[in-house]
């Protein structure tokens, strides 16, 4: 990418199938019509080629995009999977190429990745707590000591904060001018061994990462969109049954997560794995790039009742992050064997049918700061 | 001088018995938090009925805290009141027999106390009235045996208006009913496992709370809460060998625990090959603790 892409440009559109992009009909003008029919009718807005995913169950299913503009492709519509090296979005590629392209130029390249950003702000504020830690130390001392008047050691105090606070301004200051050029020669030696691996014999980057999709993800582009060269009845019996067909616990828990995924897809949600906040799902209004989630969900059998402190315990971890816990509750209202049946006979709408979603919030409610 | 943990019986409709471990006395209290029981004060007043910082006595324990009193000697339990029947049955299914002997023997001990005190008014009274002299008053009479059946006529049987029981019983019985208690408290409300835990951050010199504000069983601080913050908020026991931890709950409680400076504690016993072990309450057994922190925050 030369020229910075607008979020909104990039991001247009919120699932990898797009609508049809019809012609302008002109009423006086019978030409248009035909040509405006004509497009109506040969118009497809299916994919040119399915997206190729590999599937590796070792125990664990991994399913992975490994070519490069599906990638791309999935994360800017929809935000799809998870880079296997980056944050969220996969791009470490852009990163190495960048890093490289920085230290051959010798110039500060002022493209800096969030990751680096994060990596930077942790480093600082560890500094940070040192200096503080040295400080606390040093009036615990003159304490112990018992040779410190209230008032002195009210002065020493505002001292010391004046100090810490000229610490962190200074940082701040530092980082406008060095931006990340910050590492020492350990740091630079294990780089490069590191880098070592990653440039193949032409001296060029390697693709080393792969997107890594959820398997409530897999189904949904599968199943919900088609764009994937996998059928949803396959996924299911092959990596998730493992080609027996009872009625398992793994099964059911992947049915009841799919039936809110695809629940919340539907009505709008941009919806990513929650795990950061221990919590099966997140919400985003439009996504990840555009604002923070504003939801966690947590799926549960509809006849599911846990211990209080599980509750207090999530509505902490989410009101700690600024979000809304959801608690999605997902009814079976078919039986087993149905179900399944309708699993061997290939009907999957008719599967995920059997399941109805409700929700409630969960929410503490302080007294004291729920006034308004 | 073990101090007195009063419990609060409740029967529940399952036929369950719920136990409240209390405390009212203000210096055993004093007492307990020397050795680091803190409790919970739970008392409010009448007249303030809303206030909820500023409590009073009585004081409610951990049942954990319960029982390590109890193991160590430093309590005696006492049922208070609430619904003792279920208990009462316990025991009498055991010890009926023993009951039954102790009762009679308190009862042939009143008698004769009874007995002495009334011969001994009767005397007196035919003395002062002069048909006997004091003298010849210590030999038999001749209708003794006339005067005895008007004084076993006479004599009184108390009935008591509190349980014996209850309330004397463990004196007779080597602690029978503590030991019930216990086994109670232990079945009903906890694992042991827990308790383990509990004794073995104990013996380490913490002083543990109740951890349900943290998503724990326990919070430890490193010494009196009123001078230090809790270092730890420790899991419920946990057979990591066996038992799976649920990732989200993994990634909750560190991130929870982090974000309050807390460490996260998982802890079990060290599993033992010794089966036969299982049947008994183990005492002791050796503890292994794991902590999980979110390491990148801020």
């Amino acid at each position: 990418m030369s020229k910075r892409v607008s979020n909104a440009v990039r991001y247009k559109n919120p699932l990898p199938i797009h609508p049809l992009e019809l012609p302008e009909l002109i009423i006086h003008n019978p030409v248009s019509w035909v040509y405006w029919t004509y497009c109506y009718i040969t118009g497809c807005n299916t994919l040119q080629h399915k997206i190729h995913v590999d599937i590796v169950n070792n125990g664990i299913v991994h399913i992975e995009v490994r070519n490069q503009d599906d990638m791309k492709y999935l994360w800017e519509n929809g935000f799809f999977g998870t880079g296997q090296l980056s944050r969220s979005e996969p791009t470490w590629y852009n990163h190495m190429q960048s890093r490289f392209q920085s230290e051959e130029n010798g110039t500060a390249d002022k493209k800096i990745s969030l990751e680096q950003v994060t990596k930077f702000r942790r480093q600082q504020r560890t500094e940070f707590k040192k200096q503080r830690e040295l400080v606390e130390a040093k009036l615990l001392n003159l304490r112990k000591k018992g040779e410190l008047s209230p008032e002195e050691e009210t002065r020493i105090l505002e001292q010391e904060r004046e100090k810490l606070r000229k610490f962190k301004d200074d940082q701040l200051a530092l980082h406008l001018l060095k931006e990340n050029r910050n590492d020492n020669l350990e740091e630079q030696e294990r780089l490069l061994i590191q880098e070592a691996e990653v440039i193949n014999e032409n001296g060029e980057i390697r693709q080393l990462e792969s997107l890594e999709l959820m398997p409530v993800e897999t189904l949904f582009l599968s199943f919900a969109l088609d764009v994937l060269d996998v059928t949803p009845s396959d996924f299911i019996i092959k990596h998730c049954m493992d080609n027996s067909f009872d009625y398992t616990d793994e099964l059911h828990k992947l049915l009841i997560q799919y039936s809110a995924y695809h629940h919340y897809r539907s009505h709008g949600w941009c919806v990513r794995s929650g795990i950061k906040f221990g919590s099966d799902y997140i919400l985003y209004k439009r996504g990840p790039p555009f604002q923070h989630a504003d939801f966690c969900v947590m799926v549960l059998d509809s006849n599911c009742s846990k211990p209080y402190t599980w509750y207090s315990t999530m509505a902490r971890v989410c009101g700690g992050a600024n979000k809304t816990l959801l608690l999605c509750y997902v009814e079976r209202i078919n039986s087993k064997e149905q179900i399944l049946q309708y699993i061997r006979q290939g009907h999957i709408s008719k599967a995920f049918n059997s399941f109805t979603v409700g929700e409630v919030i969960y929410k503490r409610w302080v007294p004291g700061k729920n006034r308004d | 001088m073990p101090v007195t943990i009063n419990l609060i019986c409740g029967a529940q409709e399952d036929g369950q018995t719920i136990l409240s471990p209390l405390i009212f006395n203000i210096d055993d209290i004093k007492k307990l938090r020397d050795v680091g029981i803190c409790g919970i004060l739970s008392g409010t007043l009448p007249s303030a009925a809303q206030q909820n910082i500023f409590l009073s006595v009585p004081l409610k324990l951990m049942i954990e805290e319960a029982i390590w009193l109890y193991l160590n000697g430093l309590a005696e339990f006492k049922v208070l009141r609430g619904d003792t029947a279920h208990l009462v049955k316990e025991i009498l299914d055991r010890d009926a027999h023993n009951i039954h002997v102790v009762a009679k023997e308190r009862l042939e001990r009143s008698f004769e106390l009874q007995r002495e005190y009334k011969r001994e008014q009767h005397r007196l009274k035919l003395e002062r009235l002069g048909i006997i002299s004091p003298e010849t008053s210590n030999k038999n009479t001749s209708d003794q045996s006339q005067n005895d059946k008007l004084l076993e006529a006479s004599l009184f049987i108390e009935t008591p208006t509190t349980s014996n029981l209850l309330n004397n019983l463990h004196l007779n019985h080597e602690n029978g009913i503590n030991d019930n208690l216990l086994h109670i408290l232990v079945s009903q409300y906890s694992n042991w496992d827990n308790f383990l835990l509990f004794q073995a951050l104990k013996d380490k010199g913490y002083v543990l709370a109740p951890g349900g504000r943290f998503g724990g069983k326990f919070i430890a601080y490193p010494g009196d809460p009123l001078r230090y913050h809790s270092h730890m908020v420790v899991r419920d026991a946990l057979h990591y060998k066996d038992q799976p931890l649920d990732l989200l709950e993994l990634a909750a409680n560190a991130r929870l625990g982090t974000a309050v400076k807390k460490i996260w504690v998982i802890g079990a016993p060290i599993p033992t090959n010794d089966k036969l072990e299982s049947n008994n309450i183990p005492s002791k057994k050796d503890v292994s603790f794991y902590s999980v922190e979110w390491a990148g925050f801020g």
